[in-house]
């Protein structure tokens, strides 16, 4: 007979989530995951200042705020069809690539670790029931790291702030560019703070993920969703259409180049309405439904070419053809092949942003000419540590007529879509043995891995 | 010195010296909270509303002391959201629990604003023991009342800030439309600096309740308006204006709030002291005044003129003179706040003045 599992709230991510799993044999045959409070931008956006939208997207996440940012700047400088001078390219490039170290940091300590070890007074006792496996001289070790990457993260946005002003919500991306070239001291202060972050992430993150992989080589297993995976395009290059990640799909019909157009919403499973008659638009408008009957999340579903995709690193890593993630092969869908995307990735962009700093010239222009048009529609699109954030724009008058901002949550935590498929989380968790339901580890791992 | 007295602390708790975080305050501090530590400081629960979660990155970049020392030594820190280790089974009933255990002396944390419309179904928390589904304004109406201090951690939690931006319809309100308002102490900010919030904390746990504005806020970190201490003061008093992004000049014309905003950015600087809003070439968006955003918005657009019962002002009267400009930008401050409808309704704080 079924056993319904809820936990609610899983928390330790950016935002809580509420889970609902059906058990049969200790077998999950079916999952919910869905957000259960209001936490949407689209109707505060109608009719505001175009430029204001870089200030207020941010508040989307107090975690991937900066991609917001640059999504939102990307979108209305589509609209102007202007490109921002490269040292706004360079230093928007440094921010996006710290917010995704710190992100990838704070995924792994703060987010995932704890479900592996004992971190607190009292939790060794349950070193059976919580599969805890790691020798206690390691865990120690790992656990003293949990606290080291507070104080990394801390350095990163030190590096934010230097750059951008302040950290979390940062003030210097604006239409068509930046407010402030970085100096001679801002830059010897990167580096050296760089430098710093770069030796926990080659020394203590590299051997703790080790560790982990050498106790749980069964998490190479488990968590494997559907497989088909989604990208934008991320750290733009000298030449124009030059990226380091390029947008692109991995569907059941194997890699291509992202389509934006392909994007459409799914709010069956999601207490929003699409405000059209049988519209799927992302564009929107929408309407808020919170009795809907089959809804259970305030997340809008989001679908490529009528399917759910993951995005994230993973997503990013095997798209952009990353060695190490390619070679694990089906492995690479999975709790511990997720960990270890994120963590290649770190590992690439320390070097990444050592490079655009090179390229750095403290003189060059901050703003591309330009004036903010009166109408248009445009698609902004920027990439985070958790995945994807894609702002949907129109302007009308000089206002903003509809905005739609898109992120991880969209994707990952996809709603049960109108033709019955399950979001990417959702997928994941079928099939997992839950052997106490007490202490669903198994279930917390897997939920946590995105 | 081991023992530091309250005017001390609050003297190295201001603006002026504290361009180094709080750390100065705290290698004195921390012996005597340390001592209060071992017989055991209140907890504090720590809730998340309606929030980006930015306030609690903020909170975790305070350098002086660092995030550890601080929870290690002072904030003893019995649930946080994204740190606490533990998946809780039933989260509700573990928080009332903690909380009646700790009648009258924990310390609540908000984080974020409280949607209040649809019976607050707008934010289901989670869970009971019976499958209830818990809202959090039933939760946070269980736990105020047995909260000894309740601390509004950023705009969202103090005022409503942006989520409570028109057109509002989760209908999100800050804590004190909620709570008792002699019980809520405003450190408001999107998000706030890691030190206002230790600070603060700090401060209630060494001396009690630390003396609040009008506003409900800490008068050590909000007692000066951003525009007077601001380094480009000078351009103002001047009449120089940047008219674009990386001019030298005062930032009104491209947008500054600074002029309506209190707080200690200009000197506090933020993360590890490395920079602020303006230092950026960006203009302050007011994010600690009780009229962010509806009123702050457009961010990039000159303030406009503001005309009231009494008070008509624009920001250029500030320039007229260094004397008279602290009292017009004050009336400034008021007339904002009192298009927004706030001013008038705090008479409860008046035992804290």
């Amino acid at each position: 007979m079924a056993e319904l599992l809820v936990i609610h709230p899983l928390n330790r991510g950016i935002r809580p989530i509420r889970l609902e799993l059906e058990t049969d044999f200790e077998k999950v045959i079916s999952a919910k995951a869905g957000t259960t409070y209001y936490w949407d931008f689209e109707k505060t956006l109608r009719g505001k200042d175009p430029l204001d939208a870089i200030q207020l997207t941010q508040r989307c996440s107090g975690m991937d705020f900066i991609s917001h940012a640059a999504a939102a700047a990307r979108a209305l400088e589509s609209i102007a069809g202007v490109s921002v001078p490269p040292n706004a390219r360079l230093v928007r490039n440094i921010l996006l690539a710290l917010d995704m170290i710190y992100g990838n940091l704070a995924h792994f300590y703060q987010n995932a670790v704890p479900d592996y070890m004992p971190l607190k007074a009292g939790d060794a006792e349950h070193t059976l029931e919580r599969d805890y496996r790691i020798p206690p001289a390691v865990a120690e070790r790992i656990a003293a790291n949990v606290w080291k990457a507070l104080e990394i993260r801390s350095l990163i946005h030190s590096m934010t702030g230097i750059v951008a002003g302040k950290a979390p919500h940062i003030c210097n991306i604006v239409f068509s560019g930046i407010t402030r070239n970085l100096n001679i001291a801002d830059i010897l202060k990167l580096r050296s703070i760089l430098g710093e972050v770069g030796r926990f992430i080659n020394n203590e993150y590299a051997v703790d993920l080790e560790d982990l992989e050498k106790a749980y080589p069964d998490c190479y297993n488990v968590g494997k969703g559907e497989g088909r995976l989604l990208t934008v395009s991320e750290f733009p290059g000298n030449r124009p259409g030059e990226y380091l990640i390029s947008g692109s799909v991995r569907n059941d019909s194997g890699n291509q180049m992202l389509d934006t157009d392909l994007i459409t919403v799914d709010c069956a499973g999601s207490w929003f309405e699409t405000a059209g008659s049988g519209s799927n638009s992302p564009a929107g408008p929408f309407r808020i439904s919170p009795d809907k009957a089959g809804g259970y999340s305030w997340v809008k579903g989001a679908l490529y070419d009528k399917k759910t995709c993951e995005v994230g690193a993973l997503a990013r890593m095997l798209l952009s053809g990353n060695p190490v993630i390619s070679r694990l092969g089906a492995g690479a869908f999975s709790v511990m092949g997720r960990f270890r995307a994120r963590f290649e990735e770190t590992k690439e962009l320390v070097t990444k942003i050592s490079a655009w700093i090179d390229e750095y010239q403290p003189d060059g222009l901050l703003t591309a000419k330009s004036e903010m048009p009166e109408e248009g529609q445009a698609v902004g699109a920027a990439e985070a540590s958790q995945g994807s954030v894609i702002h949907f724009v129109s302007l009308s008058d000089g206002k903003i007529e509809t905005y739609n901002a898109m992120d991880s949550f969209s994707w990952n935590l996809c709603p049960q879509t109108a033709d019955n498929s399950m979001g990417p989380l959702e997928q994941s968790l079928i099939g997992l043995t839950v052997v106490n339901p007490e202490n669903p580890v198994e279930v917390l791992r897997v939920a946590r891995s995105f | 010195m081991k023992h530091i007295s309250r005017r001390h602390f609050i003297k190295l708790c201001t603006a002026s010296v504290a361009a180094l975080g709080i750390s100065q305050v705290w290698v004195p501090a921390i012996g005597e909270a340390f001592q209060k530590a071992v017989q055991g400081n209140p907890p504090v629960l720590w809730i998340q509303g309606s929030a980006c979660n930015g306030c609690s990155s903020s909170l975790m970049n305070s350098v002086h002391p660092n995030i550890k020392e601080a929870f290690h030594e002072i904030i003893n820190v019995s649930y946080h959201p994204g740190l606490s280790t533990e998946t809780v089974r039933f989260f509700p009933d573990y928080l009332v629990d903690t909380a009646q255990q700790n009648r009258g002396k924990f310390i609540l944390v908000v984080e974020g604003a409280i949607p209040t419309a649809d019976h607050g179904n707008f934010h289901i928390i989670g869970q009971d023991s019976r499958g209830k589904k818990v809202t959090l304004v039933e939760l946070l109406e269980k736990l105020g009342e047995l909260a000894g201090t309740i601390v509004a951690v950023g705009s969202c939690a103090s005022f409503g800030g942006i989520s409570a931006a028109e057109p509002n319809d989760a209908e999100c309100v800050g804590l004190e439309k909620l709570i008792e308002v002699s019980k809520v102490i405003n450190i408001p900010g999107c998000p706030p600096h890691p030190d206002w919030i230790v600070g603060t904390l700090a401060h209630l746990l060494l001396f009690g309740r630390p003396e609040l504005d009008d506003y409900g806020r800490p008068r050590a970190f909000f007692q000066g308006l951003i525009h007077n201490n601001c380094p480009r003061r000078q351009y103002f008093d001047n009449s120089i204006f940047a008219r674009n992004f990386g001019e030298d000049g005062c930032l009104l014309q491209i947008g500054c709030k600074g002029p309506l905003a209190h707080g200690d950015c200009p000197t506090r600087l933020w993360n590890g002291a490395s920079s602020w809003c303006v230092n950026a070439n960006a203009p302050c968006i007011g994010c600690t005044d009780p009229s962010f955003p509806d009123l702050t918005m457009p961010f990039y657009k000159r303030m406009p003129e503001i005309q009231g019962p009494g008070i008509t002002s624009t920001a250029d009267a500030i320039g007229i003179g260094v004397g008279a400009a602290t009292a017009a930008g004050f009336a400034v401050h008021l007339a904002g706040n009192y298009f927004s409808g706030r001013i008038g309704k705090k008479n409860s704080r008046e035992d804290d003045i």
